[in-house]
């Protein structure tokens, strides 16, 4: 099965060590992992923003990317999202491009959904002792419908304790430009999600986007917390260490 | 509108302009913040507990949009049906374009009836046509029954939540309050406070001149004004006064009985968990001839105030449907952390957020509460007839770009974004200038002190320097290693990266 | 059942508006065809006996602390009788307001309350007042500020204008009504208004007495709405008030305490005939 890996912009440029992993574990579960080289952002910062026209140049460089694979996979809820459920209506008026985009669409994933709903894996044969809590993503939940795929997935690692995350729907305030824009407000939605995830007294923080995690991490660390933070395929991956 | 002469207070008041002050006001009051937060997870669990209770909960939702989404298409046919209804029961109807209208009509029914009080149940569009103000200039008391909203009219303050908009105060605050309008003291306790307030706004309603409500739901298939209300005092103005004087948005109805079953159901779960509320009173018309009460004469006031002006929008017409159940505030993270009185106006969190703008037809000042959301999307799951209102926020925001109102320097921005990433050569150009220009700024792998914008970001955050070589440019490697170098029959040389492989 | 003629003002050019934004050049005037109306099938389907629709009643009621008496119906008079005693008793009851209707005539109440040595206060027009015009309990400004027109402690001008009847009610500290329908999925009560069935006899007052033979329970609200809007379309229309009365007032106004019984009555009773 061939795979074409959709790194999104923020693993790409921030944390390639997680697309390390995503590799790595797909190649592990039997894919044929591609890298189209001419991928670089989904848009989403744009459109989230109001710039329609620039988020759909940036999406048709996406598409053309994209345009010969089978399967589409992210390491981000968001950023599938933007390719699932926003992508068709960006090219409303274009009828060429529309079809493409519903097309890439339909066989664009989150990993997690990939894993669950495609390979139809759940135990990935990982091992990592550790306390942990998952803090699910926005997107992921309420524009693909994601819920409970990360559990499951986590449930099959071997000596992974997983506590609850109190409020755990709740959004951590990354919101893409919001987290600097509306500063004050993230920073009280960051900090209280921090304070929930101190609570839990896990050693590990694991979630599916990484805006998300670089958002909570960034602010447990400016509290002086050590808790860890992961991405679902680096623990999926027996724990890959990060720097 | 911010000129060198104007002053912080006054910035406040400016819808737009004025959010991130008010924001900040309300993150620096802890009370406020602990009571928004406790009564939002009280309504949450509330609406999650009365969902599965019930059972069948998306079935339900999408029977709800439906219905409303068929009397928005056909609002002319459903009000103008309502309005028979009410006239053949014996009421009178007043179509009000526009607030002054709306205001005009009333204040006229209170001039011929020499009225001098007025017992208010609770009504967001009274609110939002400035009723009492123009009330007390012509010298007419209004008095708000509604336990929460006449707390504030004490305090003078305005609602800091839909369904329950004194959270923001405390006992003690309350007791103060009331002390003073008794003209004794009242201890900081509920029952005497309570039963305080019982009495005083009993006199209210015995002695009103005229009763206004709201209206949750008109039935246009008899004219029916469908009224909620926990705590009675929907019953007592409706009862009481002689006249009754109904302000409805025009968008309130529902074609049959049948439907109203549908949004009852709906409405109470959503807003607070019950199944009903206390009381629902059904009313058709004035008294009628041997009735002993009731009042003598029904006005329903229907007002469209920028309403129509979303009809015929592919996009914005559905937040007509709309049902005031606040489930949107009470699971929005934004709104959690700042109140009501952030978003500034009559209607707050997601809704308001996108209603404000659009009843306004102002883009500029009220247009910046689009900005007031991470689109995390909860508001959508929970609006009990699925109005897509983080959708309605991106567009409000498109709304904006589309008419240059937002600074030229972020549209400069967007301009670069755009010329960086729909370009793989330009991308990678951008991106390894980006990790000179950050050297200055990096201590430890990490950047605590960002220049620009970023500094939102390194105020509250730590954020992570970007690493030297991007995954696309170890891409090469992984994949050797992993399939190999046709060249050399499979073999390729072993990882050379951080953390990578098996057995750890 | 007509009383004066109503009226519509402005409608033209506000509909019209309605209309044009709606893409229509005309105002519609046909209803428009439906697919989708009403609750979905599996609610509308589920059918009860009469037994499940008195326990879910209960159920429900009970949950809101309503309380409830459940009487055979051979000794409903009696039944009703002991049930009003322990209530009068309980809440130290002097001064009942009643429904002006054959049912509770029938149960022969006024006259049970009347042994209890409770005063009763029919809802007639003919029920002028209890002690005196303009009288001194009840209504007592006490806990209220001066009167609204500037009077001394007595009874503001507003007040006076009201019906001795009004007033008379208004010093009850119980009201009798009989629901036409009670809904069971809810705990509701169905009452509507018109001559003898005032809506004050069941708000005013701070305890409410509910009584009603099982039979006129359905399970769900439309079940009930369904059959008031067939009785108007017979009687000319619906009445103007219909009240679903479910539980005790109630406020959270007050730092989210619960606050039972504000403006309506805070304690609920129901007596089903079985």
């Amino acid at each position: 099965m061939k795979v074409s890996l959709f790194i999104t912009c923020i693993a790409d440029q921030m944390y390639p060590e997680v697309g390390e992993s995503v590799v790595r574990l797909l190649h592990r579960l039997g894919c044929e992992v591609e890298f189209p080289e001419g991928q670089t952002c989904c848009g989403q910062p744009a459109f989230n923003s109001g710039y329609r026209d620039e988020a759909r140049e940036v999406a048709r460089q996406w598409i053309r990317a994209f345009e010969g694979s089978e399967y589409i996979v992210a390491p981000s809820g968001s950023c599938a999202g933007m390719i699932r459920h926003y992508y068709p209506q960006l090219f409303e008026d274009e009828p060429e491009w529309k079809e493409k985009a519903e097309r890439l669409s339909a066989r664009t994933y989150e990993l997690s959904q990939f894993l669950v709903h495609v390979l139809g894996v759940e135990a990935t044969g990982a091992r990592f002792a550790a306390k942990a809590t998952f803090h699910p993503s926005c997107h992921a939940m309420r524009l693909l419908g994601v819920r409970g795929e990360p559990e499951r997935l986590l449930a099959g690692v071997e000596g992974l304790e997983m506590i609850e995350l109190k409020c755990k729907e709740d959004c951590c305030g990354f919101g893409g430009t919001f987290a600097v824009k509306m500063s004050e407000m993230s920073e009280a939605m960051v900090s209280e999600k921090a304070r929930n995830v101190a609570e839990t007294g896990a050693e590990v923080l694991i979630g599916t986007d990484l805006g998300c995690l670089m958002n909570i991490e960034g602010r447990l660390k400016k509290e002086g917390k050590t808790v860890r933070v992961m991405h679902l395929a680096e623990v999926l991956q027996k724990g890959a260490e990060r720097r | 509108m911010s000129g060198a002469g104007a002053k912080a207070g006054d910035k406040r008041k400016l819808i737009g302009s004025g959010l991130k002050l008010r924001a900040k006001d309300a993150l620096g009051n802890a009370f406020l913040r602990g009571a928004v937060a406790f009564t939002t997870d009280k309504l949450r669990g509330g609406r999650l507990n009365a969902m599965a209770e019930f059972g069948n909960w998306e079935a339900w939702r999408e029977r709800g949009r439906a219905i409303r989404e068929h009397t928005i298409r056909h609002l002319d046919y459903y009000l103008s049906q309502f309005a028979e209804g009410v006239a053949k029961a014996g009421g009178h109807v007043h179509f009000c374009a526009s607030a002054d209208d709306a205001v005009g009509v009333f204040m006229e029914i209170a001039g011929r009836h020499g009225a001098k009080l007025v017992a208010k149940g609770k009504s967001m569009v009274s609110e939002e046509i400035h009723l009492n103000e123009h009330l007390a200039a012509a010298g007419i008391k209004a008095v708000e029954t509604d336990l929460g909203e006449y707390i504030l009219q004490l305090a003078g303050e305005t609602p800091s939540h839909l369904i329950i908009p004194a959270i923001h105060k405390n006992k003690a605050q309350i007791a103060e309050l009331f002390s003073k309008d008794a003209g004794r003291p009242l201890p900081p306790e509920t029952k005497p406070l309570a039963d305080y307030a019982r009495a005083r706004l009993r006199s209210i309603f015995l002695e009103a001149d005229i009763g206004l409500t709201g209206c949750n739901f008109g039935v246009a298939e008899s004219g029916t004004i469908v009224v909620v209300s926990n705590e009675g005092n929907g019953r007592m103005v409706t009862t009481i006064p002689k006249v009754h004087v109904v302000v409805m948005g025009m968008e309130r109805l529902v074609p049959t009985f049948e439907d109203l079953e549908v949004l009852l159901n709906l409405l109470p779960r959503s807003a607070t968990g019950q199944k009903l509320t206390s009381y629902v009173s059904l009313i058709t018309g004035p008294r009628r001839p041997g009735d002993l009460d009731g009042p003598e004469e029904l006005h329903v006031i229907v007002l469209d105030n920028g309403r129509s002006e979303q009809l015929g929008d592919p996009v914005f017409q559905e937040v007509l449907h709309c049902i005031r159940c606040a489930a949107c505030l009470n699971v929005c993270p934004v709104y959690r952390h700042v109140g009501g009185h952030a978003y500034g106006g009559v209607y707050s969190g997601p809704i308001g957020a996108v209603l404000t703008p659009l009843l306004q037809q102002d883009m500029a000042e009220a247009g910046q509460l689009a900005y007031a959301s991470s689109l995390c999307g909860a508001c959508w799951e929970a609006c009990p007839v699925k109005i897509p209102l983080h959708d309605m926020l991106v567009h409000l925001r498109q709304r904006k770009v589309g008419m240059k109102l937002n600074p030229p320097s972020e549209r400069a921005a967007f301009r670069m974004y755009k010329k960086v990433f729909a370009n793989v050569k330009w991308f990678r150009l951008a991106t390894r200038s980006a990790r000179l220009l950050q050297r200055p700024f990096v201590r430890e792998g990490q950047i605590r002190k960002a220049p620009g914008p970023l500094s939102g970001w390194t105020r509250s955050r730590v954020l992570p320097a970007l690493p030297e070589r991007p995954f696309r440019d170890r891409w090469a490697e992984l994949k050797r290693e992993l399939y190999g170098n046709p060249a050399d029959g499979g073999k390729g040389p072993s990882g050379s990266f951080d953390g990578g492989g098996d057995g750890r | 059942m007509t009383g004066p003629a109503g009226s519509i003002r402005g409608k033209d050019d506000f509909i019209r508006r309605i209309a044009v934004r709606l893409g229509r050049g005309e105002p519609l005037k046909e209803a428009p065809p439906r697919d989708v109306k009403g609750v979905p099938e599996f609610y509308r389907a589920a059918a009860a006996s009469r037994q499940e629709l008195i326990d879910r009643f209960v159920r429900e009621w009970t949950a809101l602390s309503g309380k409830v008496r459940l009487v055979p119906r051979g000794e409903a008079a009696a039944g009703a009788a002991a049930y009003l005693e322990e209530i009068v008793t309980g809440e130290k009851v002097e001064a009942v307001s009643l429904w002006d209707d054959p049912e509770i005539a029938g149960l022969g109440l006024e006259a049970a309350l009347n042994r209890l040595g409770a005063e009763t206060v029919v809802w007639r027009e003919s029920n002028g007042g209890l002690s005196g015009d303009g009288g001194d309990n009840g209504h007592d400004p006490d806990d209220g500020p001066k009167a609204e027109d500037g009077t001394d402690g007595g009874k503001p001008s507003g007040w006076r204008a009201r019906s001795g009847l009004l007033r008379a009610t208004e010093r009850c500290r119980l009201g009798v009504v009989c629901p036409d329908y009670a809904i069971a999925n809810t705990g509701t009560l169905v009452l509507q208004a018109c001559g003898g069935r005032g809506r004050s006899v069941s708000l005013l007052p701070s305890v409410l007495l509910a009584v009603f033979p099982a039979e006129r329970l359905v399970m769900r609200m439309g079940e009930a709405l369904e059959r008031l809007r067939s009785e108007g379309e017979t009687k000319g229309g619906l009445p103007s008030s219909i009240t679903l009365v479910t539980g005790p007032s109630r406020s959270a106004d007050i730092e989210n305490d619960l606050t039972i019984g504000v403006h309506g009555p805070g304690k609920v009773h129901a007596l089903i005939l079985v």
